[in-house]
């Protein structure tokens, strides 16, 4: 077993002692569940230094075998069990999960009686989300999913805010409904590869290859389906299936308008939390798209790459207008979220190198800040007792720190240069402009706009006369420094220095394209 | 030498990093003195690299490295130096030198004295690496972050409120800009696969720039524009100069260097950098040209009758700088650098004068002043002479490069142009020494504040009187005396001469140019001067409508707020109404349907978390287990 199972599989232990183990104090329930994702981290952190640069194909393969099904499909085994593997696609997806989980561990405050459950679900939504972004077959994927689902769940609904119930369920529902759009997609994807929906015309050796042979495999299905997926598919079934499994991304990663979930969910969610949901879990439909929508269909992505990258531009302005309306820093952080992964659409739609690396800087940069900003406001609100903008003001006298790194991830967020969000943004539309230049002149008034919300918020939250109520408010202690220290670091090395993530993806964004030919 | 520019951005930035790391409780005399010594270390080298560019005309570069690789193509970060960028180095860490020694007697006392000077390292580190840049993603990069620093400073007296707002209206009327200029840069990039000036300008003169949905000519005239849209953000150009009278609720010396000599000119290196673009394109030159003549007699108008002194200041400022693009507008590249070259020192030199009587005073309201010549004479004589130079009279810097100017539109057949520049340089010449008057003339009209009133420290006479020497004397640079030193020096990048026209010397035309500035000056002296003929007053009734257009600024902010920042919120209270109450609206719907399907199951919500757990455990088993059937069924 490799280093990769490890890392899903350590946060799963944590959970596991924290469970069973009894009569630990809370501060040893507090380590252990940080101990799983600290393990995970690190373990993460030696498969990049080990990162073989030149291939783009998955490394570090681990397989569980689980049991086999036997003559399933025209003679041939199908072996189910969980295998997990790292490509330039997962690693940097993988090293912010593992980064973020543990930072929303140490976020976490103290809660009487309640320790043990909350680092118990925040490690088993680590070990599902990391799962996500590792699995190497649909089963070990499909199963992940489920994990990190009903672990946020709890998460929401226990430790969240007055009306927490609705959005938990708010959040079950429509992430549930996105899980069955994949499963049926993913299943309908495998079974087609073998050969299922029929076959239209044979290769040029008059062989139908790799029909007959039904997988789970990740890189085999890909395979199968780049070599001629014009071959194993009837058009509309396939696009039937491309269909299916966009409208569970848009679902899944809270596009208009099917995203009302994510702000109703960050509202009435603690701060760890929303760092989880909102720096990890909103990442998973754009990897899904990514790994399954141009990995197996691109030519779907190509024919339905208006629509695609209309959608995004929806996506960025409606988010970015709404959150200019928002009187809640975590409903406004939540539409700025949506507006940011708008442009992970225009980036996919794209189908080109910029286009695609922009879009996984984009979801790496999204979950920093997101994560930044979550724990920032959730850091004035354990002070001011609000995160409602118009309740706020003058906070840069009372707490310079908290109001300075504020600003720092509020400018990350507008795509200042020298941030993480800039390098996303450029080659995001770098992409867009190559391939749709008309959408994507409307989609840089998003640019204008993300300086208009989050300025508006800065303007009423940190600048302005120092309110009486607030005066004598201590700004960050030590233990806050931490999320914060980190998590600004990393936007600014990726800021100053992209190559430390993008020479991990530049191979594998190639493989994708090539495979669209 | 050139080799070492590098070294002219990092003296500021190690300057910031250290006042970083002593952190908010730095004493002030630390503080300032490492930042003016390294700063004028700086001033040192970017001297030398002048000089041994001037010497060795065949440069070398640009000094590249990797940086990020986007598909096949690899982007570089690095310096390079160029005639009109070595100029600007000297340029603008001199005047960066002297501001921030003049900063360490205007910002004495002030609680956050060491972020100030944070922000002013940051900002110097910015603006050099800015110019600096050999690549249009570089510029942009600085570009962003010389805005950010203006942004941070226009706001540093954060707690009032309209300084809060004036930072933020600052960064957003810029942005505005800059997505023009970041769209143009892209387009650039996808037609030449670079991001480099050469690699760009070359291939738009082979005319090799294009993309599939616009031809090549039409691809130049876009971009061109789109990167003018930028300058004209940064460069507070008609229509987007809004945000510099307002930028004014920064700390004066922050006016000095930002938003006076350094950070708004960069709209107009930028389009000299860019200048062989520009020269392909007739419409893009014209529209610059327009666009600057259009802002330099605006600006002009309005600076007439502000009471403010900073605004006038400011406003003088934008149309200036409308000057400059006007010039390059219209062919004359070497003068609108060079005119950018004298206004840096004059006005840097205003409004250090103006800071220094703000200092003395504690006023903006030129009405509460007057008769401060007799207890700040240097200020006086030194305002005096950024005064002169400003209305171009002779010889002061700004004759010779506005009278080039001038001259250059009226010879290229621009006559309206020529017309507007003629009429500003009238208002220019009133509305200064209107100044002047108001100021240090008179009687005080606040005897408290007067009585108070006092010449600051050396740190703040020395700037003084350097800008002042700069003042009178820098115009001598490109004059027949010197054989137009800067028109050669700056023409050595283009072998050919192609970069521009020059104009020969039209006494005619400089006469007129000097008795224009004279009458402004005499009517000033009518209006405010000792011996008053004409009351300003009953001018502001008589002529009260246009009164009312220049003092409120020709409502253009009223008009912007209604048409811009009004539409944008109601179209956010509108997407917001549309969110709660029909998207989430329907989504309700949905679920009450369901619910109400649903009432007869509603005793299995026990509220439990073990029932929930198993339930959704159950789930994922019965997921698996249908996976497993659909497959094969072996279950």
């Amino acid at each position: 077993m490799g280093i990769v199972f490890w890392i899903v599989l350590a946060p799963v232990i944590a959970a596991a002692l924290l469970a069973v183990v009894p009569g630990i104090k809370p501060n040893a329930q507090r380590t252990l569940g940080l101990l799983g994702s600290a393990v995970s981290l690190v373990l993460a952190l030696i498969a990049w230094g080990r990162f073989q640069y030149g291939t783009s194909g998955f490394q570090e393969i681990s397989r569980v075998h689980w049991f086999t099904l036997p003559a399933v499909w025209q003679q041939s085994d199908l072996s189910i069990g969980l295998s997990f593997g790292l490509d330039g696609l997962s690693l940097p997806l993988v090293l912010l999960a593992a980064f973020i989980s543990l930072l929303a561990g140490l976020a976490a405050p103290a809660r009487e009686g309640r320790t043990r459950l909350f680092h118990l679900w925040l490690a088993l939504a680590t070990a599902g989300v990391l799962g996500v972004f590792t699995a190497m077959d649909l089963f070990t994927f499909l199963l992940a999913l489920e994990l990190s689902l009903f672990s946020a769940f709890f998460l929401i609904l226990q430790f969240g805010e007055a009306g927490s119930r609705k959005a938990a369920f708010k959040f079950l529902l429509y992430r549930g409904l996105a899980s069955v759009l994949f499963l049926a997609a993913l299943v309908g994807l495998a079974y087609g590869a073998a050969g299922g929906f029929g076959t239209t015309q044979p290769d040029t050796q008059g062989v139908i290859q790799g029909a007959g042979t039904l997988t789970f495999d990740i890189s085999a299905l890909m395979d199968t389906l780049h070599k001629a997926s014009e071959a194993y598919f009837i058009p509309h079934v396939r696009s039937v299936l491309f269909l299916v499994l966009l409208l569970g991304v848009l679902i899944e990663e809270a596009f208009v308008p099917f995203h009302t979930w994510l702000p109703t969910t960050h509202e009435h969610s603690d701060p760890a939390t929303n760092m989880l949901i909102g720096g990890v879990l909103t990442k998973t439909g754009a990897y899904a798209l990514l790994r399954f929508g141009v990995g197996f269909l691109p030519g779907e992505v190509r024919h339905w790459g208006v629509l695609i990258a209309v959608l995004g531009v929806i996506n960025i302005l409606y988010g970015a207008f709404a959150a200019w309306a928002q009187k809640d820093w975590r409903r406004l952080i939540a539409f700025g979220s949506i507006s940011h992964m708008g442009l992970v659409l225009l980036g996919v739609a794209a189908l080109n190198p910029a286009g695609l690396q922009g879009a996984m800087f984009m979801m790496v940069s999204s979950g920093l800040l997101t994560a930044l900003l979550f724990f920032l406001t959730g850091a004035i609100q354990a002070r001011t007792r609000t995160t409602l903008i118009p309740a706020l003001g003058g906070l840069s006298k009372p707490m310079p720190m908290l109001s300075g790194f504020l600003l720092v991830a509020a400018l990350g967020s507008l795509g200042l240069p020298l941030t993480s969000g800039f390098i996303s943004e450029i080659q995001a539309f770098i992409g867009g402009f190559g391939t749709y230049p008309g959408i994507s002149f409307v989609g840089v008034i998003g640019i204008i706009l993300s300086a208009v919300y989050l300025l508006y918020a800065m303007e009423r939250t940190t600048f302005g006369p120092a309110k009486q109520v607030y005066t004598g408010l201590a700004d960050a202690t030590p233990r806050e420094y931490v999320p914060t220290v980190v998590l600004t670091a990393l936007v600014l090395i990726i800021g100053v220095y992209p190559g430390v993530i993008g020479n991990l993806f530049g191979l594998s964004v190639q493989a994708l394209l090539r495979i669209g030919g | 030498m050139v080799e070492y520019a590098w070294l002219v951005p990092l003296l500021p930035l190690v300057a910031y990093v250290f006042l970083l790391v002593l952190g908010r409780r730095a004493p002030e005399g630390i503080v300032a003195g490492v930042s003016v010594v390294l700063t004028f270390i700086a001033f040192l080298v970017s001297a030398l690299v002048f000089r041994s560019v001037g010497q060795n005309p065949d440069l070398t570069g640009p000094y590249v490295f990797h940086w990020l690789t986007v598909g096949s193509k690899s982007l570089t970060v690095g310096f390079e130096v160029t005639h009109l960028n070595a100029l600007m180095l000297v340029v603008v860490s001199l005047v960066s030198t002297l501001v921030l020694l003049f900063s360490k007697g205007y910002m004495h006392g002030d609680d956050r004295f060491p972020v100030f000077y944070q922000y002013l390292n940051l900002f110097v580190f910015s603006m050099l690496a800015l110019v600096i840049s050999p690549n249009l993603l570089q510029l942009y990069i600085f570009w962003e972050m010389v805005g950010l620093c203006s942004y941070l400073l226009v706001g540093f007296w954060y707690f009032k409120p309209e300084a809060a707002l004036a930072a933020k209206k600052s960064f957003i009327v810029t942005r505005i800009g800059d997505v023009g200029l970041f769209v143009g840069i892209i387009l650039l990039f996808l037609a030449s696969g670079s991001f480099d000036y050469s690699t760009i300008f070359t291939a738009a003169a082979a005319g090799k720039l294009s993309l599939g949905w616009i031809s090549g000519s039409g691809l130049v005239t876009l971009a061109a524009i789109l990167i003018f849209v930028g300058a004209v953000g940064k460069s507070a150009q008609f229509p987007l100069h809004v945000w510099l009278p307002d930028a004014m609720e920064g700390p004066t010396p922050v006016s000095a260097l930002i938003h006076a000599a350094t950070m708004v000119a960069a709209g107009v290196y930028l389009v000299a950098r860019c200048y062989p673009l520009f020269q392909l394109s007739p419409a893009a030159l014209s529209t610059v040209a327009w666009i600057g003549g259009i802002t330099a007699l605006l600006a002009a108008l309005i600076a007439l009758t502000q009471r403010d002194i900073k605004r006038v200041i400011a406003y003088s400022t934008i149309s200036q700088l409308g000057y400059m693009m006007m010039a390059l507008g219209v062919g004359a590249y070497a003068y609108g650098v060079f005119h950018l070259m004298t206004h840096a020192f004059f006005k840097a030199l205003l409004f250090l004068a103006a800071g220094s009587v703000i200092h003395a005073v504690d006023t903006q309201d030129l009405f509460e002043m007057g008769g401060l010549y007799r207890k700040m004479k240097l200020t006086a004589w030194t305002f005096l002479a950024g005064a002169l130079a400003l209305a171009g009279i002779v010889p002061f810097a700004g004759f010779w490069s506005k009278d080039d100017i001038l001259a250059a539109a009226l010879e290229s057949g621009h006559t309206v142009l020529y017309a507007f520049g003629l009429i500003a340089a009238f208002c220019t010449a009133f509305y200064i020494f209107r100044v002047y008057f108001l100021t240090f003339t008179g009687e005080p009209r606040d005897p408290e504040r007067y009585e108070h009133a006092h010449e600051g420290s050396w740190v703040m006479t020395l700037p003084l009187v350097v800008l002042a020497v700069l003042a009178t004397i820098g115009g001598f640079f490109n004059t027949p005396w010197s054989g137009y030193g800067l028109e050669r020096y700056l023409f050595a990048d283009s072998p050919q001469g192609s970069i521009g026209v020059t104009t020969p010397e039209n006494v005619g035309l400089m006469a007129l140019s000097v008795v224009v500035g004279l009458l402004g000056i005499g009517l000033a002296a009518l209006m405010y001067g000792r011996r008053r003929r004409i009351e300003p007053e009953k001018l502001a009734r008589g002529a009260s409508f246009l009164y009312q257009l220049s003092y409120r600024k020709f409502y253009l902010d009223e008009i912007y707020y209604f048409v811009v920042v009004a539409t944008g919120k109601a179209i956010a209270a509108v997407v917001d109404f549309v969110d709660r109450y029909i998207i989430d609206g329907i989504v309700r719907l949905v679920g009450w349907v369901v619910g109400l399907v649903g009432t007869g199951l509603r005793y299995t919500q026990t509220g439990q978390v073990q029932a929930y757990t198993a339930v959704a455990a159950f789930g994922v088993l019965i997921l698996v287990a249908w996976a497993m059937w659909s497959i094969g069924g072996v279950l």
